[in-house]
């Protein structure tokens, strides 16, 4: 490209100095103004030729650095991932130590589920701080059992849900007015009801009567009865059921063979000769079964 | 034809009937009569309810339905001086009240 300028400067001299000679030589050539001009105007073509390289290399170099810029950017992203990775892989994952228990949850809570029935009276709830007046009433309710003795079992979640509104729908007002908006709606009746179920005894441990009536209730009275406690009396009910009915079975096919047997001999040919010996088969017959039934 | 190694005693098998003798132990009453019948004076006895101590195993604990005062019954039992004890009815009462307390709990 320099070159190429340096090569149009050139020619503008020469020409430039050609007319300037021929002026001064007072012998004016109009061709070395013309290859002037011309060389003027191929100067003008290589400068803005030369304007263009400039800005077209400007640009490319530009675009270089963009590229590098861009380029320096993706490695450094690039960088950063395998380093997170690294970080990542590192991390190691938090052991759970195995569960310090031997007992399965699951059969915790279905145990939980079963002894809850006799762990805490239905009508139990623990005290509220708001609530001072109704856990006045439960403390009533829990001391009446301590002295009692034991009674019928206490089996009452409705007795349960009565003292539950008691507990949260505390309204504004009286003493009486205490009752939960479900208690109200109820009549006297009911609600005496109610109360008297929560005010079932409860205790944690089996009353006399479930004692009573227990198993070893049971061996208790075959002993004292005489029996030998080692049999089963439903087993012997069931025995003795199956020996009846299979006695009845018996007896029925020979009242059906019986049956069958007269009408063989009614509808026999010798009709006169064949109710003798009907008479006679039947007494025989029925000696026969006599016998076996003596 | 009757499988002896279950139904042994009256329809109910030997386990299902230490089973409920054990937790019937869990009523204070019911030691009181026992101590009054005497039964708490025979070594025989005695030595049965440290047999019994094998519900405190986890394997057989799963099976009491009221697991708290039979524990407690057992535990006390072993001991002579508590043996002597239950035959008064003051023992009997507090230990209902323990046993009550510890159910429901703490009440002003």
């Amino acid at each position: 490209m320099d070159q190429k300028i340096q090569d149009q400067f050139t020619r503008v001299e020469n020409a430039l100095n050609t007319l300037l000679d021929s002026i001064t030589s007072y012998n004016p050539s109009p061709a070395a103004a013309i290859d002037l001009v011309g060389a003027d105007d191929e100067l003008s073509e290589g400068l803005s030729q030369l304007a263009a390289h400039q800005a077209n290399y400007a640009h490319i170099c530009q675009l270089r650095t963009e590229s590098q810029r861009l380029d320096d950017q993706t490695k450094h992203t690039m960088s950063i991932l395998a380093n997170l990775r690294k970080e990542l892989l590192a991390t190691p994952a938090t052991v759970f130590p195995g569960s310090q228990y031997e007992v399965n949850y699951n059969d915790l809570l279905s145990y939980a589920k079963r002894i809850s029935r006799f762990t805490v009276p239905p009508t139990y709830r623990p005290r509220a701080p708001w609530d001072r007046k109704a856990s006045a009433k439960k403390a009533e309710l829990c001391e009446s059992p301590d002295q009692q003795m034991p009674d019928a079992d206490s089996t009452s979640p409705v007795g349960g849900e009565a003292v539950k509104e008691r507990g949260p729908f505390l309204s504004t007002g009286a003493e009486q007015e205490q009752l939960g908006i479900g208690l109200r709606d109820l009549n006297e009746s009911t609600r005496d009801w109610l109360d008297s179920l929560a005010k079932l005894p409860f205790v944690p441990w089996p009353k006399d009567d479930d004692i009573r009536s227990g198993g070893l209730a049971t061996v208790q009275y075959l002993v004292e009865t005489g029996k030998d406690p080692t049999t089963d009396p439903k087993r012997e009910e069931q025995e003795a059921e199956e020996r009846r009915r299979e006695e009845e079975e018996e007896d029925k096919k020979r009242h059906r063979e019986m049956s069958e047997r007269k009408q063989n001999y009614a509808t026999g040919a010798n009709g006169h000769r064949a109710s003798r010996q009907e008479d006679a088969g039947n007494a025989f017959s029925l000696d026969l079964y006599d016998e076996d039934e003596g | 034809m009757t499988d002896v190694a279950e139904l042994q005693y009256g329809g109910f098998s030997r386990f299902e009937l230490e089973l409920e003798f054990v937790q019937a132990l869990s009523n204070p009453w019911y030691l009181n009569y026992l101590a009054s019948q005497k039964y708490l004076d025979d070594p025989a006895f005695v030595a049965y309810l440290d047999y019994l101590q094998y519900f405190t195993k986890p394997q057989y604990l799963k099976y009491l339905s009221f697991p708290g005062p039979t524990l407690r019954a057992l535990e006390l039992l072993q001991q002579e001086r508590f043996r002597k004890d239950i035959l008064m009815p003051d023992t009997v009462a507090r230990m209902i009240e323990e046993g009550v307390k510890a159910s429901v709990g703490e009440r002003t």
